[in-house]
């Protein structure tokens, strides 16, 4: 019983694993793995907090949770856009940290097969962290991000101070 | 005798008592001298004869008492009574004495004096023998006392007795003599007496004549002046020159008489005017009723037509109103043509406002569309997580998502139907509101039409209301003329009294014959010249009179007046 | 065995809880060397209730040590025996305590249960046939022969025995149950066997006063033979069935005895009361959010105003409650220390006196769970390391007794856990030895800060892993503990003063917290400021109060001058407020520490449930002087001020 209950399990995660949900930012087509996602919502007012990186735009309220919101479009240093009621927030979660994305517009969740996910070229190195594979559909071709290297970039920072942190 | 004449009567009257007066005092002078004269012989008598012989009398009296007492003394034995006989023969010598001094006094001559003397002396001789008694009596003496008495005495007493009867005889004759004197005095003054008193009465009776006279000729004249005048006939004279009071009243009457003259004259030619005047008053109030009863016809005449007016000018108001209301209606129906208009308007409005909701909706439609495509992904995610059992819900939420797509372009294509339903309906307010403002200013015109019937009603109103005024104002005029009527036809006959009145003045006066003297006073020559006040009233009367067509009348008057004037200053013709 | 059987967890919990009151209480009494009869009492249904949970759990090795335990103090309670030593009964029983705790450590992790006590079960025997004078009887009863219901009869007279005797056992055993142990007892009587602390005098007054009784004969028993053997003749009863029989008994019983228990105490499950917690913090939220809410503004509806408030009432009421709930006083882990500093002085025969301060505070519930094991092991090692010898101790001039100060206090949204002790403090040598030893020398030592040098025995590899009691099997090091704290998201320090001693500081951070708040706001942003730190605020009306010390803006309040901060400007915020005659200035304290922070406007004070910053705005970086963040009535967010972060910045820069 315990075996087909890890299959299970596996299969969840390999159900999970091929889809992911794919935004815009400008007419660029970026996937997130769905295993992260944790909801799409509209646009909210976000409460500023100073003293943060200026792609960190604040915290919103959402249903009593408190959660940092980033823009994508600067974080990928790009030319920050207008919020419109468009504007799409994605909350994603990845150890216990929850952040909400803003993009222009979620498009749909797609499964992408291994089998269609390339590395991606070399060029835009600042871009590059955030890209772990360009995805292959009918329409195009979809940058996925890695959700990891988005979200804790700094941690890697903060794990080296661990020890200041203590004083 | 012209300043006799003249004298006041008073004075002559007076002068004339005066001698009267004097006359009577004359006589009376001379009267009183002859009673005094007689008087005087009166008391002469008295005094010497009268009453020296009451003296003797009573010294013979006295002589009585003494002879008595002497005898009584003689005679009693008491000493008591003679001492009181002593006493009272003493005392009856004492008296005799004094009688005789008496007598002396009023001694008219030589013989008497000598008479008393004698008498004196006898006495004397009596007394002293009377003494002698007393004293024999004192003695008791009595028999010498009596024969003394016999012998004595009695020589003494024949001695006093003869002297008594002498000086009786004296003054006796004394008395006689004048008796006599007094007799022939009493006629001579009887007889001047007489003289006096004849040509006193004489005189008497020519003064008074005379006086009377003087007094009574003019006295007389004026009486018969005053007489004519009375009698109606002012034409009098007083043919009195004198400057008394007769004549001054002769004066006084003349004057008296031509000035009544005057006065009558006056009063005549002023009857005959008033009269004249009166008449026309009367006939003047006459035409002034008749006038004043054509006015007041006239006026009837006029309210009627002042009536006649008012209901033209009612029914004018009335017509205004009428059309006033009728112009209300129609202003009612533009304006309700207008609401209309407005509502039309709304509904456009809201069917604008309906159709921006629609739109507002659509945006909704769409918004929900999206909000459901971004559940549909959030389903998607949820179903990818959770894996094998979510790939049905995959599916749901992929429906879903195409539901919303579906939704999104359904509410875009209504969207664009709604805006072309906008424009159209754009367009439709447009002609609306023209519509609107054309029923607009119909609405603007009726409302002045409206506005200008109301005035006029409004006037007419006011008009009704001036000629109601004016109604009033000529029943009062009416009222007036009314009055005025009567109070002329009291004025007409009040001035007929007045005339009539007037007339029988006039026939007073015309009892008195005038004089046709020039003297101070109102007499009207031959002219036509009426008093000028007169005329003037007269004159305004007229032209009173004729403003309401009482001309006629006017002439009437005035010709009358001119008639009176020639008729009646005939009458007067002296 | 599933971790989440309920009944298993509360079984855990209501018997650590009992353990730890029993060792309390023998802790407390230890030396008052007499046990009041309420101590005796509560340690019999301690040890009661003990007994028939872990039988019915199936823990028999547990069950018949909590039953000797339970004879031995039934008998002190009841006999009231005088010189009874204990000291040693305390020794007993807290060996007693320590086995079941020891089972239900293992327990707790899912081992087995089979630790083996009949030593211990044995010792306690002992000690109660020490204290007793106890007599064994025997009574057979013949009861009126046309009576029925002879099992009945008996059963009455097991019933009035019941509670006098220690033990009671008859033949036949059945007769509740069986109507023909009738005829047996009608044939051969019934046979009572009693252990009583009485006197046979006594016993046959008893047995006098049976009803319908006909003759009854009663022997004292000189040996426990045949008491053995009666016993083992019941004892099936006891074995076999043990859940009936305890069953029966604790039907009985514990409608008696664990009545008062049940009474005061509801094991609830933890996991509920953070759901609970959570719920409330929601409800706060929500509730601001309907009181506050911008529909209202301008409405004037008093009934709504009195409902409102009302509920609001309502609300905090039960908010405090649950937080209460959740709050366990310190006390209970302090307590604990006792039992360690006594085991610990007494094997290391040092003399330690451990004073607790601020037992009072209340820790969240999961704060304790988590403080507990460090708390000890940061004991263990002041005691270990820190105190000397007593000897030593005088030779250095301090005196002979060390003092271990367990320190707790609530110190704004932390709660401060300090031990510290006047040992001989840490030695730089000792350590940087171990450490370049154990290969975790990152930095050479001269570049090492004191601080950085005594952080070292935080690094894991750092373990004095050579003393392993049964308290602390857990592979405790410094790098354990630290990890338990920094795991509720607090911090450990260590600092020390050689030869004198060292004092190791945990701050834990209360995860959920509702503080009253005084909420404001500087342009766009909003926040909060815990009331506890606000002395003033105060409008500025003369600019004279301002004056300039080496540009730094000062404000004269009462005669006292107090810096500025100009959180628009600390912060770098947009607001229309930049002149200090528009804005509102309040005035905070932290540590006696006084200054005036400069914002635009005040919005007014508001319970507000403190949320921790999000944990991906933590790992980008502090944001200077924000604790934390909480949402007002209206949904904004506000950030919550650290007074003392910015009173500080104040002082360095002065």
């Amino acid at each position: 019983m315990a075996n087909i209950i890890a299959n299970e399990v596996l299969e969840e995660e390999d159900t999970q694993k091929d889809n992911f949900l794919t935004f815009t930012l400008d007419s660029e087509v970026y996937g997130i793995e769905i295993k992260y996602v944790m909801e799409i919502i509209g646009m909210q007012s976000i409460s500023k907090v100073p003293d943060l990186p200026e792609y960190v735009k604040g915290i919103i309220n959402l249903r009593g949770k408190i959660i940092p919101v980033m823009d994508v479009r600067i974080k990928f240093n790009k030319e920050p856009k207008e919020y419109n009621d468009r504007t799409s927030t994605i909350i994603v979660e990845m150890n216990d940290i929850f952040v909400g994305l803003i993009i222009d517009s979620v498009s749909e969740v797609i499964i992408i097969p291994e089998s269609e996910i390339v590395a991606p070229p070399e060029f835009s190195v600042n871009k590059n962290k955030y890209i772990c594979g360009i995805g292959k559909t009918g329409e195009g071709v979809i940058l996925l991000v890695n959700c990891n290297k988005l979200l804790n970039e700094e941690e890697t920072n903060a794990l080296d101070n661990a020890g200041d942190k203590l004083l | 005798m012209k300043w006799i004449g003249n004298l006041k009567i008073g004075v002559k009257i007076l002068t004339g008592f005066v001698i009267m007066a004097i006359i009577s005092a004359c006589i009376g002078v001379f009267g009183i001298y002859s009673i005094n004269k007689i008087n005087g012989l009166s008391t002469e008598l008295y005094e010497n004869i009268a009453n020296p012989l009451a003296q003797l009398v009573v010294a013979t009296q006295d002589y009585g008492t003494i002879r008595a007492r002497i005898r009584d003394m003689v005679l009693t034995h008491n000493p008591n009574d003679v001492n009181s006989y002593i006493e009272q023969m003493n005392s009856a010598s004492d008296d005799f004495d004094k009688q005789l001094n008496e007598i002396t006094k009023t001694l008219l001559n030589d013989q008497g004096r000598e008479a008393i003397s004698n008498l004196k002396q006898n006495k004397e001789k009596y007394m002293e023998v009377a003494n002698k008694i007393v004293e024999l009596s004192k003695e008791n003496r009595n028999a010498e006392a009596i024969n003394l008495i016999n012998n004595d005495l009695k020589t003494a007493q024949n001695n006093l007795e003869a002297t008594f009867n002498q000086f009786i005889n004296l003054k006796t004759n004394k008395a006689k003599s004048f008796s006599v004197t007094t007799d022939s005095t009493y006629k001579s003054s009887e007889l001047a007496t007489l003289i006096v008193l004849i040509i006193g009465i004489v005189a008497a009776i020519l003064l008074g004549l005379f006086v009377s006279k003087s007094i009574s000729n003019p006295i007389k004249k004026i009486m018969q002046g005053a007489e004519k005048i009375a009698d109606g006939d002012l034409d009098v004279y007083f043919d009195i020159s004198t400057n008394d009071e007769v004549g001054i009243l002769a004066k006084a009457f003349e004057k008296m008489s031509n000035n009544l003259n005057e006065v009558m004259t006056n009063i005549n030619d002023a009857s005959s005017q008033v009269a004249t005047g009166s008449k026309q008053i009367a006939d003047s109030s006459n035409a002034l009723s008749q006038g004043a009863t054509e006015q007041a016809s006239t006026v009837e005449e006029l309210t009627a037509s002042v009536e006649e007016i008012s209901a033209q000018i009612r029914l004018n108001a009335n017509n205004g109103s009428k059309a006033n209301e009728l112009s209300a209606k129609v202003k009612e129906n533009a304006e309700t043509g207008n609401e209309h208009m407005i509502e039309m308007l709304r509904s456009m409005e809201e069917i604008n406002a309906s159709s921006n909701n629609i739109s507002k909706i659509i945006k909704v439609i769409d918004d929900i569309a999206f909000q459901t495509n971004i559940l549909a992904l959030n389903a998607a995610v949820e179903a990818a997580r959770a894996g094998q059992h979510g790939k049905g819900f995959a599916v749901v939420a992929a429906e879903v998502r195409n539901l919303a797509a579906k939704s999104s372009g359904a509410a875009k294509e209504t969207t664009d139907m709604i805006e072309s339903s906008i424009k159209k309906v754009e367009y439709g307010r447009k002609i609306a509101d023209e519509t609107a403002s054309a029923l607009n200013s119909i609405v603007t015109g009726v409302t002045d039409v409206a506005s200008l019937i109301d005035q006029i009603a409004v006037a007419s109103n006011e008009q009704a209301v001036g000629i109601e005024q004016i109604n009033q104002g000529i029943i009062q005029v009416s009222q007036v003329v009314q009055d005025n009527s009567a109070t002329s036809e009291e004025g007409a006959a009040a001035s007929q009294e007045l005339s009539s009145q007037a007339e029988l003045m006039h026939q007073e006066a015309a009892k008195f014959k005038l004089k046709k003297v020039t003297s101070n006073g109102g007499f009207y020559g031959n002219n036509e010249n009426i008093n000028p006040e007169v005329l003037k009233m007269l004159e305004q009367m007229n032209k009173k009179n004729k403003s309401k067509k009482i001309d006629n009348s006017f002439e009437k008057i005035s010709s009358n007046t001119i008639k009176l004037s020639d008729d009646e200053f005939g009458k007067y013709e002296i | 065995m599933s971790q989440n059987d309920p009944m298993l967890e509360s079984y855990i919990f209501e018997e650590t809880q009992l353990t730890d009151q029993l060792e309390n209480l023998i802790l407390q009494n230890e030396n008052s060397n007499n046990y009041s009869s309420e101590v005796i009492n509560e340690i019999f249904r301690i040890m009661h209730t003990i007994k028939g949970s872990s039988a019915m759990m199936l823990f028999n090795n547990i069950s018949t040590l909590a039953h000797s335990v339970e004879d031995l103090f039934y008998f002190i309670r009841e006999q009231k025996p005088k010189d009874v030593d204990f000291s040693s009964l305390s020794d007993l029983i807290l060996e007693s305590v320590d086995f079941i705790k020891v089972e239900l450590q293992k327990i707790k992790s899912g081992d087995n249960a089979d630790g083996i006590c009949d030593e211990i079960i044995e010792e306690n025997k002992n000690f109660l046939l020490k204290l007793k004078g106890e007599n064994a009887y025997k009574a057979v009863i013949f009861f009126e022969d046309d009576c029925e219901m002879e099992n009945l009869r008996a059963y009455s007279v097991v019933k009035n025995f019941d509670e006098l005797a220690n033990e009671i056992y008859y033949i036949p055993e059945d007769i509740i149950e069986d109507d023909d142990t009738g005829k047996i007892i009608k044939e051969h009587g019934f046979q009572l066997f009693v252990k009583i602390n009485k006197s046979y005098e006594e016993i046959e007054k008893i047995l006098n006063q049976t009803i319908l009784l006909k003759e009854f004969t009663l022997t004292h028993l000189d040996s426990y033979e045949e008491f053995e053997q009666a016993r083992k003749q019941n004892k099936p009863t006891l074995t076999e069935n043990p859940i009936e029989k305890f069953q029966i008994e604790k039907k009985e019983n514990v409608r008696i005895e664990n009545i008062p228990t049940a009474q005061n105490i509801i094991s609830v499950n933890v996991h509920k009361l953070d759901q609970l917690m959570d719920l409330v913090g929601e409800m706060v939220i929500a509730e601001a959010m309907v009181l506050q809410n911008p529909d209202l503004n301008g409405l004037k509806l008093d009934n709504f105003e009195n409902s409102a408030s009302q509920l609001h009432k309502v609300t905090s009421e039960l908010q405090d409650l649950v937080m209460s709930i959740r709050m366990v006083p310190i006390s209970n882990t302090f307590q604990k220390m006792h039992r360690i500093v006594r085991d610990m002085s007494k094997q290391l025969n040092k003399e330690v006196q451990l004073k607790l301060i601020g037992e009072d505070t209340e820790v969240d519930k999961n704060v304790i769970e988590h403080i507990s094991d460090p708390l000890m092991h940061l004991v263990r090692n002041s005691i270990d390391h820190g105190i000397e010898l007593p000897a030593e101790r005088e030779n250095n001039g301090k005196n002979k007794i060390g003092v271990v100060t367990i320190e707790a206090k609530n110190s704004g949204n932390d709660v401060t856990v300090s031990v510290e002790d006047d040992g001989q403090g840490l030695n730089k040598e000792k350590i940087l030895k171990k450490a370049k030893k154990n290969g975790i020398l990152k930095k050479s030592p001269e570049e090492m800060t004191d601080k950085e040098i005594y952080n070292l025995v935080f690094m894991p590899g750092f373990s004095t892993n050579e003393n392993v009691t049964e308290f602390s099997g857990r592979g405790v090091g410094m790098d354990v503990v630290v990890k338990n704290i920094e795991a509720i998201g607090g911090s450990v320090s260590i600092s020390s003063v050689e030869g004198k001693g060292s004092t190791t500081t945990i701050k834990i951070p209360l995860t959920l917290a509702i503080i009253d708040g005084m909420n404001i706001k500087v342009g766009d942003t909003y926040f909060t400021i815990p009331l506890t730190v606000i002395r003033e605020s105060f409008r500025l009306i003369e600019m004279d109060s301002i004056i300039n010390i080496n540009g730094n803006e000062m404000v004269m309040v009462r005669g006292e001058c107090y810096p500025i901060i100009r959180i628009h400007e600390f912060y770098g915020l947009d607001t229309k407020i930049t002149d200090f005659k528009d804005g509102i200035f309040i005035m905070i304290e932290k540590d006696e520490k006084y200054i005036c922070i400069f914002v635009d406007e005040l919005l007014g004070q508001q319970e507000v449930v403190v949320k921790s910053i999000p944990n991906y705005i933590k790992n980008i970086g502090t944001i200077r002087a924000i604790t934390g963040c909480t949402l007002l009535g209206d949904g904004n967010i506000s950030l919550i001020l650290d007074a003392g972060w910015l009173i500080s910045t104040v002082n360095i820069s002065n």
